[in-house]
């Protein structure tokens, strides 16, 4: 008897952990969990974006092969792990990692020549397009529409543009293109190695717990400040990987084959989060200028155009990149390298052109030539207009979706 | 299980799998049946839901030590 029960409840566990670690998530509660710890951040005074930590890497990258100072890329740098926006990326690297341990299914993914040449030009494309827009996917669309920003929205249809041209001209590339196309041999895992994969994710894990409690408990407030950061980006990378979350999916998806599934778990994240926000802005515990890029509109724009097309040849997006690396696709890791230095790059030369030199204006709010830091309630001047706004573009973007999925009247295929 | 026509999409992540699969199958004719290997842990779901988008059956799915093979008959 003690013995039936003691084989029932270790295949209970081992049922449990199939579940939670092995199968894919759903989109949605990946949307929702992601939510969860964005609001979690947004109460101890943080927003989430990626772009800014990449763009630190890159200015490292830049000063070390000595072209900083030529291109004006600041020479005094925070360090890699105390930029918040830099150890949060690191961070989302190993949560990725980790879960891509425990589902064994991390695999270092050589991919065909080719795709090293369009990780290349996806990412440099992406690093412009982000120092446009102010931010990537996260920090120029997904966080200032979540601060009730029509930056956020502005890039979104740049965004999408980008997306469509980006796609057909992959389409393109696929009919014209021989070169480079051959796969190279999978690198296969030794089944001894591919066993202790759970044990090495709950390595990780305990590695990465320890190192959190370490610094917020430290007495330090920068560092327990970013202890709270570890943990953040560490479990955002796990959601993300094992719901498989990716706004270049999210944009891409529906004009591709039609299908929304991505694109609407995105949908009721910003449903669910821009009340939340609107009411942590409203009790004063963040200030949505944090969140918002001096980028409305001209910024967004072009920005959203250029990171869309990119993303698509990149394939993925800034976190959808972060990601991916954790899994071990090698060409993101390119793609990912070339967005940083791309970034440095395009924000020393943009500023240095006066383009995007930040200046603060009458009402006391940042303004560069590609823009300003719009913000919906006071544009509308009240909270309920701004909250209807966002609701709307919600709304719009949910019908397109639906309409398309049974229709495929927008897809490009 | 047979097959008259062969792509091999590893290495590649979303969304190239399903977009050379496309291209394949457009050049085969209704009946015949493509086999896809890839490597992308992502392929699972999305051959499953681009079979039911386009209507191409998708005849089997399998992994084997990292390996994702699909067997799809076009429409």
């Amino acid at each position: 008897m003690s013995s039936d029960s003691g084989a029932c409840w270790i295949n209970g566990l081992k049922q449990d952990y199939q579940e939670i670690f092995v199968e894919e998530w759903s989109p949605y509660l990946g949307a929702v969990l992601m939510i969860l710890i964005i609001i979690g951040l947004m109460v101890s005074g943080m927003f989430w974006g990626i772009y800014g930590g990449l763009k630190l890497w890159g200015d490292y990258f830049n000063n070390m092969i000595g072209i900083g100072p030529f291109l004006g890329v600041p020479q005094k740098l925070e360090t890699l792990l105390m930029h918040r926006m830099s150890l949060m990326n690191m961070t989302l690297v190993l949560g990725a990692f980790c879960a891509a341990l425990l589902s064994r299914q991390f695999l270092i993914n050589r991919p065909p020549k080719l795709e090293y040449v369009w990780a290349t030009m996806g990412g440099c494309l992406m690093g412009l397009g982000a120092t446009l827009a102010g931010g990537c996917t996260s920090g120029g669309f997904f966080t200032p529409v979540l601060h009730s920003s029509p930056a956020g929205w502005v890039m979104w249809v740049g965004l999408i543009g980008g997306a469509v041209i980006g796609l057909k001209a992959l389409l393109w590339t696929l009919e014209h293109i021989e070169w480079g196309m051959q796969a190279p041999r999978t690198l296969h895992v030794p089944p001894v190695l591919l066993s202790v994969y759970p044990l090495l994710g709950l390595g990780v894990v305990i590695a990465v717990l320890y190192w959190a409690t370490d610094w917020y408990g430290s007495g330090n407030e920068r560092l327990e400040a970013r202890g709270i950061l570890i943990l953040a980006g560490f479990a955002m990378g796990f959601i993300m990987h094992r719901s498989r979350l990716c706004f270049a999916r999210c944009f891409r998806e529906p004009f591709m084959t039609g299908e929304g599934h991505m694109t609407k778990a995105i949908i009721l994240g910003l449903a669910i989060g821009i009340p939340i926000a609107a009411l942590l802005i409203q009790k004063k515990l963040i200030d949505p200028y944090l969140g918002i890029p001096p980028t409305f509109w001209m910024g967004s724009l072009l920005g959203g155009l250029i990171f869309g097309f990119g993303m698509i040849f990149a394939g993925g997006c800034a976190s959808g990149s972060l990601w991916r690396m954790g899994e071990g696709h090698i060409k993101l890791w390119v793609a990912a390298f070339f967005f940083a230095v791309s970034g440095s790059i395009s924000s020393a030369l943009l500023k240095k052109s006066g383009l995007m030199v930040v200046e603060v204006t009458i009402d006391e709010i940042d303004a560069t030539k590609m823009g300003y830091q719009a913000f919906f309630p006071v544009m509308l001047n009240n909270w309920g207009w701004a909250i209807l706004a966002g609701g709307a573009a919600l709304l719009i973007w949910y019908i397109l979706v639906s309409y398309n999925e049974c229709t495929e009247k927008f897809t490009v295929l | 299980m047979d097959f008259d026509k062969e792509l091999d999409a590893r290495g590649l992540n979303c969304p190239l799998p399903i977009l050379r699969a496309k291209k394949s199958l457009a050049e085969m004719q209704s009946g015949q049946v493509l086999r896809v290997t890839s490597t992308d842990p992502g392929s699972m779901k999305d051959f499953a839901a681009f079979a039911k988008q386009t209507g191409n059956e998708l005849l089997s799915s399998t992994e084997n030590n990292k390996e994702f093979e699909y067997f799809i008959k076009r429409k």
